[in-house]
């Protein structure tokens, strides 16, 4: 049977996957088809990632699964402790709190903690350093509320992670995965659209309603550049003013985790539908084998 | 060695001249940074010398910094104690540095540095790189190696967690065996690989040396018996050099006062000659057209830096600082600058203060420079300089530079020191209710 997330992402070299909150499924959903691509792949992450337990909430969390001939970027110390056999291409100079980062060569099949570096320019940097060494694809691990890592300039398509932590029912969680696609989904500007340098924030929107604009597009860099709730987006656009992009984030798909770290569960049929009914967006649910 | 310390550094444009070095590598970072006076004249020679050669050569400098940029200071591992076993990234990082370092020894196949040389480690690399491929990665295996592949073998063939678990301790105690003779193999070598890192921070730093000297306009300095630098500049005080008045100045044993006009740049004057004495002395081409200087024992200067350290009052702190001077400078050849010498007290006493202290440096073997108001005090020193002069059209000038004609004049040792305090506030266009009161002060005393 086919993996249906696997096959959303295979068009495009650089995929990133984030998370909208803690406990997500952004890395079980990259553990579920790492085993499956058939070209070699980077991974990288954004903070750590891959423990076998949440720093955070001490839930499990699924490690990283590399092939041989497969390149990984991570700490010195979990370098040191992961049980594949490595060769080593290259120390990047960036220090974490666990090492400095280095970019490895699996030399057999096995898992690892990952642990990148923390900023989207230097993800940038082992990205290239990655397709320099002979990887074909890389993936990108996101932490929470590192939006930014879903630049177009860093990937090509993002998979956009939500699990029952973050609503109260499954109409909830369905919404706010809908904000933060329609967010980050934004289409590129059309007209003469009035230009953004940074963010678009809540309180840029205040600026915008309260100096008067209306019926105008707004434009950003990026999705990932608008950082706006719910209530402001619906605000900007009841005036006409449209948030648009220069350059546009593709979303893959969206994955659904059901459970919460907090104890409780949702439907996952009724929060798999609604979230594609909201989003027409393709919905898998990662706790599902073969999504 | 008394050195000026790093607030003087500052002050006299040390920092701005060093500031515009950009070694590539850390090491050449950390020589730049211990860049002081040399006490050898021979290894300063050698120094000089090696700039010039590198000036020749600088079709190679993008080449070198290619390189140079890719070290990094690994001094840690390559000092560790003889029976450490080297971890994996450790003897990755000893293997790219020297790889590193047998590049450049290719790039500089043709130059010959004195002092500096790369030599070939043509035995550790066989150790680490045994099929001289010199391929970026590093894996600890291979067929030499039989015991770790099969741990590895057992590894990949594992049925389940626990033979996989069993496999990978092997693997891993293997590859700890392996590790342990390769670190027994590469410690007799460390110690000329970590003295070569550092040779390749020399040569870092004489390249960025000798693209400034060419960027400044320096001139190599010659070692000599008197002080003499024509058309010298400071980088602290210009953005483009166009922007700085070059001075000439000849120091010889004794004292040599500097008098001029407030704002008429004794000071700048004062700094440029201790800019130039230090680079040359600390192995850096001046920024002046000609250089000729001697072998110090000490850089010492007195300067206002406001009395925020101390509770002294600005006098007393400098004639603590005049002492202290003094007694440092009593045995050897010394550089000693006054920066307006003992004005923080009344003219009158202030006056006798600098021209006493003036006649007594006169009569050491150092070379001192005082910058100064008063009067008395040039005809005590063995050559006397004015540092511009003013034009008389204050009211029409909007920039200093149309006020003064800056530079540095040679003057008899009783030309007294000009009388312009009032034209510069005119200039400064102080208050006309303020300065009715001062004319009249000046007709009054005139009459």
């Amino acid at each position: 049977m086919k993996n249906i997330l696997y096959e959303l992402i295979k068009p495009y070299k650089t995929v990133a996957f984030v998370g909208l909150c803690k406990n997500a499924g952004k890395t079980t959903a990259l553990s579920s088809i790492l085993p499956l691509c058939d070209v070699p792949y980077g991974v990288t992450s954004i903070g750590r990632d891959g423990e076998r337990t949440d720093v955070v909430t001490s839930t499990p969390k699924p490690p990283v699964f590399l092939k041989k001939d497969c390149f990984a970027a991570t700490a010195e110390s979990l370098f040191r402790s992961c049980s594949i056999s490595k060769m080593i291409l290259n120390t990047t100079g960036i220090r974490s709190p666990l090492g400095e980062i280095l970019i490895f060569r699996s030399m057999s099949d096995g898992f690892a903690e990952i642990s990148g570096p923390s900023t989207v320019s230097q993800t940038m940097a082992i990205r290239d350093d990655f397709f320099a060494f002979g990887a074909e694809k890389v993936f990108v691990d996101g932490s929470i509320s590192r939006r930014s890592i879903c630049s177009p300039e860093l990937c090509d398509a993002v998979v956009l992670s939500v699990s029952a932590a973050i609503g109260k029912n499954e109409n909830d969680v369905a919404a706010k995965a809908f904000h933060a696609a329609r967010l980050l989904g934004v289409p590129v500007a059309s007209e003469k659209p009035m230009v953004l340098n940074g963010p678009l924030t809540d309180s840029t929107a205040a600026d915008l309603i309260s100096g008067g604009v209306r019926n105008r597009e707004v434009m950003v860099h990026d999705g990932s550049m608008i950082l706006l709730t719910e209530k402001s987006y619906e605000r900007l656009i009841s005036r006409g003013i449209i948030p648009v992009c220069e350059r546009p984030i593709r979303i893959a798909a969206i994955t659904v985790n059901p459970y919460s770290p907090y104890g409780w569960r949702l439907d996952p049929e009724v929060l798999k539908n609604k979230t594609a009914e909201l989003t027409g967006l393709p919905v898998i649910n990662v706790m599902e084998k073969n999504g | 060695m008394v050195d000026f310390d790093f607030e003087t550094r500052e002050h006299v444009g040390i920092n701005a001249y060093l500031g515009h070095l950009a070694p590539a590598s850390p090491y050449g970072r950390e020589a730049l940074a211990e860049a002081a006076p040399y006490t050898s004249a021979d290894k300063l020679l050698e120094e000089l010398d090696n700039i010039a050669v590198m000036m020749e050569k600088r079709e190679l400098f993008p080449a070198m910094r290619g390189i140079l940029g890719q070290m990094k200071n690994i001094d840690r591992s390559l000092s560790k104690p003889e029976e450490y076993v080297f971890e994996h990234i450790e003897i990755f990082e000893i293997r790219k540095l020297l790889f590193l370092l047998e590049k450049l020894r290719a790039v500089l196949s043709g130059i010959s540095l004195a002092g500096i040389s790369i030599p070939d480690f043509a035995s550790a690399l066989e150790v680490l790189d045994p099929d001289g491929k010199r391929s970026p990665g590093y894996y600890i295996g291979g067929p030499q190696w039989p015991e770790l592949e099969s741990a590895r073998r057992r590894k990949a063939l594992a049925v389940n967690e626990d033979e996989r678990l069993a496999a990978w301790q092997d693997e891993d105690r293997e590859e700890e065996r392996v590790r342990r003779i390769i670190s027994e193999k590469l410690h007799p070598m460390c110690g000329d690989i970590l003295n070569t890192a550092h040779a390749a921070g020399k040569i870092d730093l004489l390249c960025e040396k000798a693209r400034v000297a060419e960027e400044l306009g320096c001139v190599k300095p010659q070692i000599s018996e008197k002080i003499s630098f024509k058309a010298m500049r400071n980088p602290r005080f210009f953005k483009s050099a166009e922007e700085f008045t070059p001075l000439d100045i000849d120091l010889l044993p004794g004292s040599t006062v500097i008098t001029g006009a407030n704002m008429g740049g004794k000071s700048v004057a004062l700094s440029t000659a201790a800019l130039c004495c230090w680079l040359s002395q600390s192995g850096f081409y001046p920024p002046a057209a000609a250089a000729e200087f001697v072998m110090l024992d000490g850089f010492h200067m007195l300067w206002d830096r406001g009395t925020k350290s101390s509770n002294l009052s600005s006098f007393a702190g400098e004639m603590h600082a005049l002492d202290k001077m003094v007694k440092a400078a009593s045995c050897g050849r010394h550089l000693i600058l006054a920066d307006e010498l003992a004005r923080g007290t009344n003219p009158a006493e202030g006056a006798k203060i600098a021209a006493g202290a003036t006649a007594y440096l006169n009569t050491l073997d150092s070379f001192s420079v005082i910058t100064t108001h008063y009067d008395n005090v040039a005809p005590e020193a063995n050559a006397h300089y004015r540092a511009s002069s003013v034009r008389k059209y204050a009211e029409n000038c909007t920039s200093p530079e149309q006020l003064f004609s800056y530079g540095l004049f040679k003057c008899a040792p009783d030309e007294s020191c000009p009388r312009d305090a009032l034209t510069i506030c005119e200039f400064l266009k102080v208050d006309e209710r303020i300065m009715s009161y001062i004319r009249n002060n000046y007709d009054t005393s005139d009459s």
